[in-house]
């Protein structure tokens, strides 16, 4: 899965989340997703900055 | 006074003036001479002279403005080749030729050649070609001598401002009969290289040294080149056909390879560094609008995070479990309660007790009898006090209405 997937599916997830009428069910596999995504976007954040921290000391 | 058609001096020399105007032929030429009757006037600084040969003679004027140009005195006597116009001078009535440029003779000759070089050329269209000079070139041709000073010039200057750019020498002899020659495969030899300019460079020199880069098949092949180029011939007054042919002229080898290097090193290092600054800064900001998007995204599914739904419901669950056990307690007291109270009633009727104050049940025949009259002398009877059961045989019976404690 590509970064921007991963954002955009985030995106999708946060609106179906805000819907009042979503069933717990629902709600828990959504939340389940989401903080997948959230780990899986952090890491990759994460490994940029340092790949551009150690290309700047280079 | 005959009568007869007759026109005016000055209609004659009009007529005169306007002929040898209209003559193309004598509009622009070179003529050979020897200089009589050289005068300069002071006042004006006009130059008035006659040009002559072994049979003729013609009357020569140089305006001031012409003669500034001039970088000798000419003298009477003095071989030349004049440059100018020939027209009538109405006045006198005598052509005169209005000089533009005086030529010592024996410069002379190579000057000429040059002219008529240059003039070839020009309407040919050789001196029209003029592409432009890249300006950051990878490979430069330095068509020039090896052993000159001017490729020591060029290669300093390459070295100190450009030193990524790779340099081909292409030795040539640039002076004497054969230097056309090796000028034309030089340029050739460089067809054959990557390279994406020509220097055709070379030191001062006399005129004559020069004149190999007035040649006009060295012009032509000048003119052919596919890859740009460069002349820097000579001095920054001299000027040689190469000059006029090449893409561009540079006034001496140092200048021709400045032109070349004119993106320096140091300016590429300062862009490159300039560069570097701004992909930084954009890598930098979109990182940080990432982050800050996720943190985003982080607080939205948390406030929508089920945890709160199961807390809710969690809560509402144990309100209900201890419902039901204060409920379930309550009953369960009530009924204890109820369950002492009948004991208490229980024990208090109990016949245990009576008997404990000294009252006995007897029984006759297994039936308790409570009157008199359900006994009869010699029967069995079983006494029951609190704490066992006494046997006993009637005896005696005494009737009496009423039992009296005593």
């Amino acid at each position: 899965m590509s970064f921007e997937t991963a954002m955009k599916r985030l995106d999708e997830i946060s609106v179906q989340m805000e819907q009042p009428d979503i069933t717990l069910d629902n709600s828990m596999k959504c939340y389940k997703e989401a903080v997948e995504l959230i780990a899986f976007c952090r890491k990759y954040i994460d490994e940029a900055k340092l790949t551009v921290q150690k290309l700047e000391e280079a | 006074m005959p009568d007869f058609f007759t026109v005016t001096v000055s209609q004659v020399t009009r007529r005169l003036s306007m002929l040898v105007k209209g003559d193309k032929a004598l509009s622009d030429i070179y003529v050979a001479g020897e200089i009589s009757n050289f005068t300069l006037h002071r006042a004006s600084g006009h130059m008035y002279f006659t040009l002559k040969d072994e049979t003729s003679s013609i009357k020569c004027v140089m305006f001031a403005g012409k003669a500034a140009g001039l970088t000798f005195m000419p003298y009477s006597g003095q071989s030349v080749i004049v440059r100018g116009g020939v027209n009538v001078y109405e006045r006198d009535g005598a052509n005169q030729i209005y000089v533009s440029e005086i030529i010592e003779k024996g410069q002379g000759e190579l000057a000429l050649a040059f002219e008529k070089a240059k003039r070839e050329l020009e309407a040919g269209g050789y001196f029209d070609k003029k592409r432009p000079i890249p300006k950051q070139p990878k490979k430069v041709c330095l068509i020039t001598a090896e052993k000159g000073a001017a490729l020591q010039d060029m290669l300093n200057i390459i070295a100190r401002r450009r030193p990524i750019l790779e340099v081909v020498l292409i030795p040539v002899t640039v002076q004497g009969a054969y230097a056309p020659a090796t000028l034309i495969n030089g340029i050739a030899a460089a067809q054959t290289t990557d390279a994406d300019l020509i220097i055709i460079g070379r030191g001062g020199g006399s005129e004559e040294d020069l004149s190999c880069f007035n040649d006009i098949g060295y012009a032509k092949a000048l003119y052919n080149s596919e890859i740009p180029t460069i002349s820097a011939v000579g001095h920054e007054t001299d000027f040689t056909i190469s000059d006029f042919v090449a893409d561009l002229r540079a006034p001496t080898p140092s200048a021709a390879a400045e032109i070349a290097t004119s993106v320096t090193c140091d300016d590429l290092s300062e862009h490159i560094e300039l560069t570097y600054d701004k992909l930084s800064d954009i890598v930098h900001s979109q990182i940080e609008g990432y982050e800050q998007l996720i943190d985003g995204y982080q607080r939205h599914i948390a406030a929508y995070s089920p945890i709160n739904r199961l807390e809710r419901s969690q809560r509402e669950l144990e309100l209900l479990d201890s419902r039901v056990k204060v409920a379930v307690t309550g009953h369960i007291r009530s009924n204890e309660a109820l369950v002492e109270s009948y004991t208490d009633k229980i024990e208090a009727l109990s016949p245990v007790n009576v008997l404990r104050r000294g009252y006995s049940a007897v029984t006759v025949n297994g039936r308790t009898a409570g009157s008199i009259n359900d006994i009869s002398v010699g029967d069995k009877a079983e006494i029951l006090m609190s704490d066992g059961i006494a046997k006993a045989t009637i005896t005696e019976i005494e009737k009496s209405s009423e039992v009296r404690f005593k």
